[in-house]
This record gives C-alpha cells, sequence and structure tokens, in this order.
C-alpha cells in the first residue's frame, strides 16, 4: 500500500525541471493533494484540532482528512483564565469526536483540564480509541482545587506515554496507573503532590519527576527503567514527625535484575523534538528543566572555559553571585531570608536534606543510561552527584540542571567523591549565563575522568538579574499553592 | 549467512548495504544507517538485501537526503557497537533544521513521500511538522495559496461544509 502510494510523487514530478520556481510552491501544482491520505492525517494531527478541521473546507480532497488523524490536540486555555469560552469549548471537543470517523483510532490525544468533568470523558473516549499516548495538564487553571481526573479512565492496556502536569489526583490513583498499564513505558510527572509509597511498573522505562511533593519513603519500582529525569524535588513538611520512620530509604528505590537495556533512544532529545514548540508556548517557566531544547544556545564548555579564565579564573567567582543586591536570592544569609520569607523553600530544601543523608543506601541502578538531575544534588557540594553516578555505572547521557534562579545558594564546596562512569558520552549542563558554577562542576567532571569535549553547557534565556520578577512571581505562586 | 558481493565488511563490523534510487544512483551505507528505515530493516531481517536495495519511487537526489539524514541520526536509534561518533544532538538538531527549512515545496513533499515509503518515522514525523507549521494559523484560503490547492467545491458546497462545521469556524 505505502509502495503504490509513494510512487506517485516521482511520477507526477518526474517531467519537471529540477529548479524550483515560484517560492513555497505557491503557484505551481497542488502536490500536497497528491500525498496519501496516511500522511495527510499525520500532517493534520501536527495541528490544534480547530485548525485542523477548517482544512476540511479545502477542497474535496481534505474534506474528510481530520475525521481519521491520528492524533488529536484540544489544549485550550481553562475557564478561569477568563478569555476562554468554556462552554463553547465543551461543545466543540463533544462535536469534535462525535463528528470523527467512527472507530478510528486516536493514537495519542493532548488536552489541558477543563471545567466540568469533559476531560475525563475525553480521555476515556480516547483510550476507548486505543489512545497510547496521553498528556493532561491544568497549567492555566489558577483555581483553588486541582482537578482531580478518574484514574479509571487511563486504565488500558495500550497506554504508552503518560505526561500529567499539576493534577490533583493522589498517589493511590498514580499507583493503580502504574500497576494496571500494563505496556507503560514513559511518565512524566510534573507539580504533582504528594508522592508517597510505592509505584511499581514492569515496563516503564523513562521517568521524570518534576517540582513533584515527595513524601519520606516513597518508593519506585521499576526494573526496566533506563532513562531517569528528577528536578527540584519537594520535601513536605511533617507534622511532629509521628509519621516519620527512620529505617525506610527516603529515596525512590529501583531495583535492578535485569541489565540488558535496550531501546536506546534519546528521550529528552525526541520529546523536545516533537513537542519543543507548543512547551515553548505553553511552558516558558520550563524552559531551563528541559534538556535539550533551544540549541542555538548550547556551545561546547571548551569555547566558555576560555572565556572564563580570561576573566579573571577561579578567584573572582564569588564575584558572581554573592554581590547582590538581592538578599532573597543567595549567599547564606540570603538563604535565610527565603527560608523565613516562605516557608515552602525551607521545606523543599528539608526534603533535599533528606535526600541526601539516605544516598548511600542507594542501590546500584545498572539499567539506566539516561540521567537527569537538578541542583539539588550539587548543594552544598558534589558528593550527592558522584554518589549518583557511582551507582550508576552505564549512564552515557547526563544532563544536569542548574536552578540559581529558582532558589538560594551558598557558596559551593566543589567537592565530592569520585566516580567512574566510563561510558559517559555526554554530559549536557544547562545554567543560566551568569552561572560561574558551571566552571566548578566542569572541573569535577574532569577531575573524573570526564574528556572536556564532552561537556556541552546550554544558557537558558535568563541572566539572574532578568529572573528575579519570575522568583518573586513563583514565590507568590507558591505560597498561594500551598494553602490547599 | 547470504555472505555476497554486496554486503562489504567495515572496520566497525557493520554490513554495508547498497541502496539503488529511482535513478539507478547507488549508496552505499551501514546496517545500522540502513536499519532506521523499517522497510530495509525488515528486508535484512528476511535476508534479502545482498544484491543491493531498489527503491523505485525515490529518486536519486532524495535518496542523497534521506542517507544524510539516517548517516546523522544513526547515532540516536544504535544501542550497540561503536556509537562514540554519534553526532550531538545540537548538531542533529541544527541539521534537521537546515535540512527541511530550505526545502522548496515540491522537494519537502517528495521527502515526505521516501520517508513514509521507508518508514523512517521521525524523518517523517519532522517533515509532516513542517508543513504543519506552515498551515498553522493560516486561514483556509491562505492555505489554499500557500499549496496551490485548488478549491474544487462549488460556493454552494463550500458554504454547506462551513455550515456543518460551523462549530470548528467561527472565531
Amino acid at each position: 500500500m505505502q509502495q503504490g502510494a509513494a510512487g506517485e510523487a516521482p511520477r507526477r514530478d518526474d517531467g519537471e525541471a529540477a529548479g524550483p520556481s515560484g517560492g513555497g510552491g505557491g503557484g505551481g501544482e497542488d502536490r500536497i493533494s497528491a500525498l496519501p491520505d496516511e500522511v495527510l492525517g499525520r500532517i493534520v494531527s501536527h495541528l490544534k484540532a480547530w485548525q485542523a478541521v477548517r482544512t476540511s473546507v479545502l477542497s474535496k480532497r481534505w474534506r474528510n482528512v481530520w475525521a481519521s488523524a491520528p492524533r488529536v490536540d484540544i489544549r485550550h486555555p481553562c475557564a478561569c483564565d477568563g478569555r476562554a469560552d468554556q462552554e463553547r469549548f465543551h461543545g466543540f471537543v463533544d462535536t469534535l469526536l462525535l463528528r470523527r470517523r467512527p472507530f478510528a483510532p486516536i493514537k495519542a490525544l493532548r488536552l489541558s483540564w477543563s471545567h466540568g468533568g469533559g476531560a475525563n470523558r475525553w480521555i476515556a473516549h480516547a483510550v476507548r480509541r486505543g489512545a497510547e499516548e496521553i498528556e493532561l495538564s491544568t497549567r492555566h487553571h489558577q483555581g483553588s482545587l486541582e482537578p482531580e481526573p478518574e484514574f479509571t479512565s487511563f486504565i488500558s492496556p495500550k497506554i504508552k506515554i503518560l505526561k500529567l502536569t499539576r493534577v490533583g489526583m493522589d498517589i493511590r490513583s498514580i499507583t493503580q496507573i502504574c500497576s494496571r498499564c500494563t505496556s507503560l513505558e514513559e511518565l512524566e510527572l510534573e507539580d504533582v503532590r504528594l508522592l508517597e509509597g510505592q509505584i511499581q511498573s514492569a515496563s516503564l522505562k523513562r521517568l521524570s519527576i518534576i517540582k513533584c511533593y515527595i513524601d519520606d519513603g516513597f518508593l519506585v519500582d521499576a526494573p526496566n527503567l533506563v532513562s531517569l529525569c528528577f528536578i527540584r524535588p519537594l520535601g513536605i513538611e511533617r507534622k511532629g514527625g509521628a509519621n516519620s520512620s527512620s529505617d525506610r530509604l527516603w529515596w525512590p528505590v529501583w531495583l535492578n535484575d535485569d541489565d540488558g537495556y535496550d531501546h536506546d533512544d534519546d528521550f529528552f532529545a525526541n520529546a523536545s523534538a516533537v513537542q519543543s514548540d507548543d512547551k515553548r508556548g505553553s511552558k516558558s517557566d520550563q524552559d531551563d528543566l528541559e534538556g535539550c531544547n533551544d540549541d542555538d544556545r548550547t556551545v561546547a564548555y571548551d569555547e566558555i572555559a576560555d572565556e572564563y579564565s580570561s576573566n579573571g579564573g577561579p578567584g573572582d567567582e564569588h564575584g558572581g553571585y554573592s554581590e547582590s543586591d538581592d538578599s532573597t536570592i543567595c549567599g547564606p544569609y540570603g538563604l535565610f531570608n527565603v527560608l523565613v520569607k516562605t516557608s515552602l523553600i525551607m521545606i523543599a530544601r528539608e526534603g533535599e536534606l533528606l535526600l541526601r543523608r539516605e544516598l548511600e543506601n542507594f542501590p546500584m541502578f545498572i539499567n539506566l543510561n539516561t540521567l537527569s538531575l537538578g541542583e539539588w544534588c550539587m548543594v552544598p557540594d558534589f558528593s550527592a552527584l558522584s554518589t549518583i553516578l557511582e551507582k550508576s555505572p552505564n549512564v552515557e547521557r547526563l544532563y544536569l540542571h542548574l536552578d540559581m534562579v529558582h532558589r538560594g545558594r551558598g557558596d559551593i564546596d566543589p567537592s565530592g567523591g569520585s566516580f567512574a562512569c566510563n561510558n559517559l558520552k555526554k554530559v549536557k549542563i544547562t545554567c543560566c549565563e551568569d552561572d560561574v558554577m558551571v566552571h566548578k562542576l566542569a572541573e569535577f567532571l574532569e577531575a573524573n575522568g570526564l574528556q572536556r569535549q564532552r561537556i556541552f553547557v546550554r544558557h537558558t534565556s535568563r541572566t539572574r538579574r532578568d529572573s528575579r520578577a519570575k522568583q518573586k512571581e513563583q514565590e507568590d505562586h507558591l505560597r498561594l499553592t500551598k494553602k490547599w | 549467512m547470504a555472505a555476497a558481493a554486496a554486503e562489504a565488511t567495515i572496520d566497525g563490523g557493520g554490513k554495508m548495504i547498497i541502496l539503488i534510487s529511482a535513478d539507478g544512483k547507488r549508496f552505499e551505507v551501514t546496517e545500522a544507517v540502513a536499519s532506521q528505515s523499517q522497510l530495509i530493516s525488515n528486508m535484512i531481517e528476511d535476508d534479502c538485501t545482498e544484491n543491493g536495495v531498489r527503491l523505485p519511487n525515490v529518486d536519486g537526489d532524495i535518496l542523497t537526503m534521506v542517507v544524510d539524514y539516517c548517516n546523522m541520526h544513526a547515532g540516536d536509534a544504535a544501542a550497540d557497537g561503536d556509537t562514540t561518533k554519534a553526532s550531538s544532538t545540537e548538531e542533529l538538531k541544527k541539521f534537521d533544521a537546515e535540512l527541511v527549512q530550505a526545502l522548496e515545496n515540491p522537494v519537502l513533499f517528495k521527502l515526505i513521500l521516501a520517508a513514509n515509503f521507508l518508514n523512517i518515522k521521525s524523518l517523517l514525523d519532522m517533515t509532516c511538522q513542517r508543513v504543519a507549521d506552515m498551515m498553522s494559523g493560516k486561514t483556509p484560503e491562505q492555505m489554499r495559496e500557500t499549496f496551490s490547492i485548488e478549491n474544487d467545491f462549488t460556493p454552494e458546497e463550500e458554504a454547506a461544509i462551513r455550515q456543518e462545521n460551523a462549530w470548528a469556524f467561527d472565531d
């Protein structure tokens, strides 16, 4: 079938001069409509749903293309935004799903939370149509309560990829999803609270936990994991400590009984290749969390290393961030202010401390080949980082996210244990432009035998100065959400 | 098993495969590079690549692009063997962006067809995304203009469809 379809191209175009004229295809032949149905469906799948439906009016060829497009993107601003007309939106999605070709499979569904329970219905619909990938975000929801989609909507043996952002689902639901979606390979949890207890999945290969609240003793049992992203963990306040059981591991534990890893695709690269555009629009805050976006700003470490030494070497580096008029951001005393101002940030750091304390009890991560870590394991020294690396001997790609803009940071002690990651092919450090910690980190990695040409640095768009306003905004947000 | 003339072996240990375009151009690539095409990967599994793989649907200039693409991305997929010279993600993205940005529509569509025929998912996704980007934010009229799509509806028919899909048209 493919063969026949593909055969159209050379025939159509053979007779023509190779020299393209008329730029962009304007004024030429209608070649796009000659593409096979399946390809048109794919193209339309990359459009937002309303745009996709509008292609129906282009010509007879396009009349029903949208109705069997395999991916449905119905992300939409939340009603609490004020600009969005929720009723119309609900009507739109219901009609859309109703008017699709009956039984046309839906491979992927991307949606934002919408008031009134529509999301549950739509997810269930997509799951019945064989969905393998579901992305649900409530990022734009500003209301007090976080929506709690029903986990039962998600349960399907076909689901492979699940991304949940700021959903109010409790851990029991996530546990259920993990154990009952038997094909689940990729799970991304962002801004989800509270992760506790245990999640278990034999199929899980890629796990991202970003800005999640994590409880003492949280355990992940995923023997086939090959890629882990763990950034900005947040601890949770304990009342009294009656609940803390010291004999349990705080850190998520992976039980590795199988070291034949496979499917070595670069999750971060793939994810960003597919979604970077959308994410950039809606998740500007996430700019610095995504390992590989925006590669215009990525340079080999070599290039900036020279710059650094010519600007006055390690002796001067504190100038970079201890001289600040904003005491809430940096320096040991500045940090204290942060603690007083927003207790939540302090709690976050307590969580990190706990995490560091338990690192020694880590199991080995034999399968892991991609690791993405936040600053929590590099402050105040690099011992946590080196411990993790020591226990992950097969890591090939390491992404480190320095987070100066989001947190206070005292002096960094560039010491840490030694590790031998002989398989490490590439280290990419993401940081803001004026962060000199990157040099200490590079020194540390080089001291452990990593060649300099394997280190890359990606600068985020913001310098620390730019981001003060952002920082404030975030604190406000945290304070706001903390109430709930 | 089928050790034949076309299957040279290079020092990396990977077998070489010969791809032959519609206009008879020959491309020698490693198995790892060629396997990014699901079609060829299946042929390798079935052991029917020894006399070269003829691709009657793909012109030489398009196949050049496809082979370039696969060479650049060989490191992505290959979990084993010599991946040290696999291109870095940055280079790849730059390469990909330049590849699709520069293409005139007719060439872009040929590349899509080749990717579809050879079943190279990442290349197909990337090229379809590029077309979608060109459609995004445009009115139907503007889309028609961009792609020279001839409106073969009568005004009445078009009005009827707009009516039928009014739920997606009102702004």
